[in-house]
């Protein structure tokens, strides 16, 4: 075997590792499709070149070998143009797919018109049409780097890859000629290197793996504005959130991108996990693309762009962000992005963007609010009991626990009956049932609607508080503070670990669920079964172990802080103790 | 963008003025590298000029690692106040049950709280390893993710201690491009690469490579790290 023929079989070798490879590890099926296409080409040149050198094959038919050697050329040109645009490619610009079109035409006049493989890239028409499709492969790849941040690293790797072909195509065809030797007849000694750079760039832009994926295909449309990309200004995600659940509930295909599953994405939506990657960005923008491509008239929402800007930087998130624009424009899909952790300048940043910018309250605050204007100050302390109840915090609070928080409250007026009667039983009735009215009306505004009213928090601020003569005001004093008390006897009567686990996080925030559960371990005991005898003996260590916390503090105020804590948490579980006997 | 300086003589130059403030940086290297001493110099050198400094040591024990930088020349009591050290290496041998407790959450417990009465603008994790291994990350690159996210929403400037293993030449292989374990170095702001390259036949060299850092323009290559009375980065010659 002559070196020629080992250096195109190694390449052959390397051509069908590298379809396999993108055959099993990609998740875009048009492109992994022309990827095998383009790579089976270069393949079967190859082969046949060792074939007919080494006299295992018969010498390949001229129009054949033609054939293919312009079906390669074409592919790869649709194969960059694939890898730079992604999956709406072949889908809303299949005019790529035009390139196809010369393909049996010139195969077919090749032998009347004298082409052969030997001079294909000479100055007829056949060789026009090669270095057309190279050439437009180059010309697009140096257009994306230039102009798009987030393609400037696949638009290099796609550059060198391209630059490979030509070189060891056209040049190198020239070179053999102008040095009398014999072509390798179409074999293409560099694609190896471009299908690598091809299938490397696949790679970096391969979108991430969703979950609980919607049916692809049309969609119902949903509340939301098509053909649009909306901020939704929000210090949590949580209008982004409902409204990705409420617009799969009514069966749009709705994916979520974000680092952790939404409960309460449960309801329908797909949910692709956001991986702490190089180029995050940019395997976001595939995902959504891939998905709305599949799913016309979908919606994707980007939970977290903050989460976005950590992995990559500002201005890739951005070009990412406008990039979506257009892919949801091209779709008549739309996109939320949420941007609740962005700093200020990249708020300003998104500003001039001109996107649809829906300013959307924080729920918890806005519940709040509604409450306060029927129970004043004392508003506090029913949402506090609630959320103990439930084992939330407060801000974790939205609409979704409207209906629970109105049960809530009915339980506690409930608890009054035979307590407070006559005109006080009925005034805290109404009252009750005016922040009912309220908290209904609010939870069921859409994100859009609420972005156009007028939020709670901010009509209860302009009422001149200090002025106001509150419903509560009229009322308060005994029945008002048998209502609170009422609540808070709701609230507790919850299971013994919960309002323990409530003490320490109260306390030591997050690290106190877990301080708890590490106390319940070593009694032996599983959350269900804890009972007073165990708080006591818990109360006991806890003040012994986290007595530690506050040893290895050499800051006089911050010892000081974590003891008043650690006293606290006894005190507070002597007190549950107390109570349940 | 505010930088903050390191103090250390010809590196602020090589990172084009000093760390940009805020920024989550990751100093790697291995074994007898200094990362522990080019740290605490930083936070030393800003705390003399009323800059807070915070030192969560979870290896070193507090009276250690205060005996080895005392031998260095940087007197705790210098700082009048100014350097904290967290010693969260004593707690895992006074909490009962240490490898069941969350590190983690401790960590951010601290650091979180500590912030309300001593206002540190800077802070050192001593290390990032050592809490991996404490914390029993289930998904490490996640994990890792999330808590340089949350590092980065404390608003001060962190450093991350990460070891690399001690390669047959003395030093981490250059060629390599991982400086940590879990794709770390692609999440932080920035990343201080310490090595002990080969001088001569006897001879080892400490150097230091700023690999990383975003919102400059810095020098990226090896540069020797020298101590006398003080740290010292120069040009590094073979």
């Amino acid at each position: 075997m002559n070196l020629s023929s080992a250096a195109i079989l190694a390449g052959v070798a390397v051509d069908a590792w590298l379809l396999a490879f993108i055959a099993i590890r990609g998740r875009r099926p048009w492109l992994q499709a022309t990827y095998a296409a383009c790579s089976l080409a270069y393949l079967a040149l190859g082969a046949a070149f060792v074939g007919t050198n080494e006299g295992v094959l018969a010498d390949l038919r001229e129009d054949v070998a033609l054939g293919i050697l312009l079906l390669a050329h074409a592919l790869t040109a649709i194969l960059v143009l694939g890898l730079i645009h992604g999956e709406t490619l072949p889908r809303r610009r299949s005019a790529a797919f035009l390139l196809l079109v010369p393909v049996p035409l010139l195969a077919y006049l090749a032998p009347t018109a004298g082409w052969t493989v030997a001079t294909a890239y000479q100055g007829h028409v056949l060789g026009g049409f090669l270095v057309l499709c190279l050439g437009i492969a180059l010309a697009e790849t140096v257009y994306a780097r230039y102009s798009s941040r987030l393609l400037a690293a696949p638009s290099f790797w796609l550059g060198v890859g391209v630059v490979a072909l030509i070189v060891a195509g056209p040049v190198y065809a020239y070179e053999l000629e102008y040095l009398g030797q014999t072509p390798l007849v179409a074999a293409n000694l560099a694609s190896p290197i471009a299908l690598a750079c091809f299938a490397l760039v696949a790679v970096q832009a391969d979108p991430f793996s969703i979950t609980s994926r919607p049916s692809k295909g049309q969609t119902k449309p949903g509340s939301l504005p098509a053909s649009d990309a909306i901020i939704f200004e929000e210090i949590r995600p949580k209008y982004a959130l409902r409204t990705a659940h409420e617009e799969s509930s009514s069966g749009r295909a709705t994916l979520i991108l974000g680092r952790t599953a939404p409960a309460m994405a449960a309801g329908g939506a797909g949910f692709a996990a956001l991986l702490p990657v190089r180029h995050a960005s940019l395997r976001a923008l595939t995902t959504a693309s891939e998905f709305l491509a599949t799913s016309h008239g979908g919606l994707v929402v980007v939970e977290d762009l903050a989460d976005l800007s950590a992995l990559s930087d500002w201005p890739t998130t951005v070009a990412a962000v406008v990039r979506l624009r257009h892919v949801a424009r091209g779709t008549g899909s739309t996109v939320v992005f949420s941007t609740c952790r962005l700093t200020d300048p990249e708020r300003r940043a998104l500003r001039d963007l001109r996107f649809t910018w829906w300013s959307l309250p924080d729920p918890a605050r806005e519940i709040d609010a509604i409450l306060t204007q029927s129970f004043g100050k004392g508003a506090a302390r029913l949402l506090a009991s609630f959320s103990r109840a439930h084992g939330l915090r407060q801000d974790e609070l939205t609409t979704e626990h409207v209906p629970a928080l109105l049960d809530f409250l009915t339980r506690t007026l409930a608890e009054l009956s035979g307590v407070v009667v006559g005109t006080a039983s009925h005034g805290l009735r109404t009252q009750l049932e005016a922040a009912a009215s309220g908290l209904r009306s609010f939870a069921a505004q859409t994100a859009e609607e609420v972005a156009r009213g007028k939020w709670p928090s901010r009509v209860s601020s302009e009422s001149h508080a200090d002025l106001l003569v509150t419903a509560a005001d009229y009322w308060k004093g005994k029945e008002m503070e048998e209502l609170f008390a009422a609540a808070d006897t709701v609230g507790e009567r919850e299971p013994l670990f919960e309002r323990a686990r409530a003490v320490f996080v109260e306390q030591l925030g997050d690290a106190g669920e877990s301080l708890l559960r590490t106390q319940l371990a070593h009694l032996g005991k599983k959350p269900e079964e804890l009972d007073p005898s165990d708080l006591v003996r818990i109360a006991d260590r806890a003040s012994i172990d986290l007595g530690s916390l506050a040893a290895i503090v050499d800051i006089p105020q911050e010892k000081a802080r974590i003891q008043k804590q650690i006293d606290s948490i006894r005190q507070q579980l002597e007190l549950i103790v107390e109570e349940e006997k | 963008m505010k930088r903050v300086s390191t103090h250390i003589e010809g590196l602020d130059e090589v990172l084009g003025g000093g760390i940009p403030e805020g920024n989550v940086v990751l100093v790697s290297g291995a074994p007898g590298t200094m990362k522990t001493s080019l740290t605490y110099h930083i936070l030393h050198s800003n705390s003399l000029n009323g800059s807070r400094g915070l030192y969560v040591s979870l290896e070193q024990g507090r009276a250690s690692l205060i005996d080895h930088t005392e031998g260095l020349g940087y007197r705790l009591d210098d700082t009048h106040g100014n350097l904290s050290v967290l010693d969260l290496g004593t707690l895992r041998k006074k909490l009962t049950g240490s490898t069941e407790q969350p590190w983690l959450d401790l960590f951010k417990l601290y650091t979180q709280g500590i912030r309300k009465s001593f206002d540190y603008r800077f802070l050192v994790l001593d290390s990032l390893d050592a809490l991996e291994i404490l914390a029993k990350f289930h998904e490490p690159r996640r994990e890792m993710f999330s808590l340089i996210r949350w590092l980065r929403d404390l608003h001060c400037t962190a450093f991350l201690l990460g070891e690399l293993p001690t390669d047959r030449t003395g030093g981490a292989d250059p060629r390599r491009a991982a400086y940590a374990k879990h794709k770390e170095d692609y999440l932080v702001d920035g990343i201080l690469h310490l090595r002990l390259a080969r001088q001569g036949e006897f001879g080892m060299q400490r150097q230091l490579r700023v690999v990383k850092m975003r919102g400059t323009r810095h020098d990226t290559g090896y540069h020797a790290l020298v101590f006398d009375n003080g740290f010292r980065v120069t040009r590094g010659f073979a």
